[in-house]
């Protein structure tokens, strides 16, 4: 069953995500690119498409399933679609309740995600569920931190930043090894704040 | 430096010697976290969410604490006061910057 609560505030966040992300999206470019050609030839599942502004990053050629839990963000980014040269299908879904058979698919991306859904281990647990055994999971996400005082920072416009949008104090590390994965990489991108994760199901 | 001048005037003006100093302090870190969440919105479509946040947030805390506490003591010009929380704005933004150079790269 679909989390109404922040399906809703990702709706209400539709309009504005793309350009609020602008700058940030110009930056992580490179890195989100550099993740993303890890992209192999297998099913492929992308977690919170948003309105799209990865597609232009994806490698052609792939087969991608994208969900997402909002329907607004959804219809944004179906208008990318045609303007990719592989199979991209888009389906609107809460990752903590995904609609798919055990070991469906060989990779899973996601990019910002694990910073908003609400059990995120439970989310985790489902892409775990998903994957293949031995299949990889490769993350671009913002978390909390663990110096001083980013964390501390972090930990106090928490509660605001979360009625709005995303968590930013989430250790997201934690949750994926908490899910059963095993940790490949982590790459710091932005302090240790933002980062890409590289793990594999067991 | 935006924020930083910004929390130097607002305590000025708004404190003055003789207020209670624990009081002046939180009220500064109060007055400086509000001057970064307004220049927020105006600044992150243009440099990025955390480029933006962490180095004002701490920019405006730690300005809005320190010119409030001092504000509380002696009479500072407005102009002094800004001054001073401008130049704390660059001093923090440039430690920002150097912490994350020397977090950068693969950690695991």
């Amino acid at each position: 069953m679909t989390d109404l609560a922040t399906q809703t505030k990702w709706d209400k966040n539709a309009k504005t995500y793309e350009w609020a992300g602008m700058a940030a999206e110009l930056r992580w470019k490179p890195e989100k690119k550099a993740l993303f050609e890890m992209m192999g030839r297998g099913s492929i599942l992308f977690v919170a498409v948003g309105p799209g502004v990865d597609f232009k990053l994806f490698p052609p050629n792939r087969k991608i399933i994208g969900v997402d839990i909002s329907p607004k963000m959804l219809e944004l980014a179906q208008k990318k679609v045609p303007h990719y040269s592989g199979e991209l299908e888009l389906r609107q879904m809460d990752v903590q309740a995904l609609e798919f058979e055990d070991n469906s698919f060989d990779q899973v991306f996601t990019s910002c995600t694990f910073c908003s859904v609400p059990d995120p281990v439970k989310g985790l647990n489902e892409l775990r569920r998903v994957l293949k055994p031995g299949g990889d999971l490769k993350m671009f996400e913002h978390t909390g931190s663990q110096y001083f005082p980013f964390r501390q920072m972090l930990a106090l416009m928490n509660p605001i930043a979360e009625k709005f949008g995303p968590s930013v104090n989430r250790n997201t590390l934690a949750n994926v090894q908490n899910a059963g994965f095993v940790i490949h990489r982590v790459k710091n991108i932005y302090l240790d704040i933002v980062k890409t994760i590289e793990a594999m199901a067991p | 430096m935006t924020i930083g001048g910004l929390s130097g005037l607002l305590t000025a003006w708004l404190l003055a010697p003789g207020n209670e100093m624990m009081t002046g302090m939180l009220l500064g870190m109060v007055l400086g976290m509000l001057s970064q969440g307004v220049s927020f919105l105006v600044w992150i479509p243009l440099f990025g969410d955390f480029e933006i946040m962490i180095p004002t947030m701490l920019t405006g805390m730690v300005s809005g604490m320190l010119l409030g506490m001092t504000n509380t003591m002696i009479s500072l010009p407005i102009e002094v006061s800004s001054l001073i929380g401008a130049s704390i704005g660059v001093a923090l933004t440039w430690w920002v910057r150097k912490r994350n150079q020397d977090l950068q790269g693969y950690v695991q």
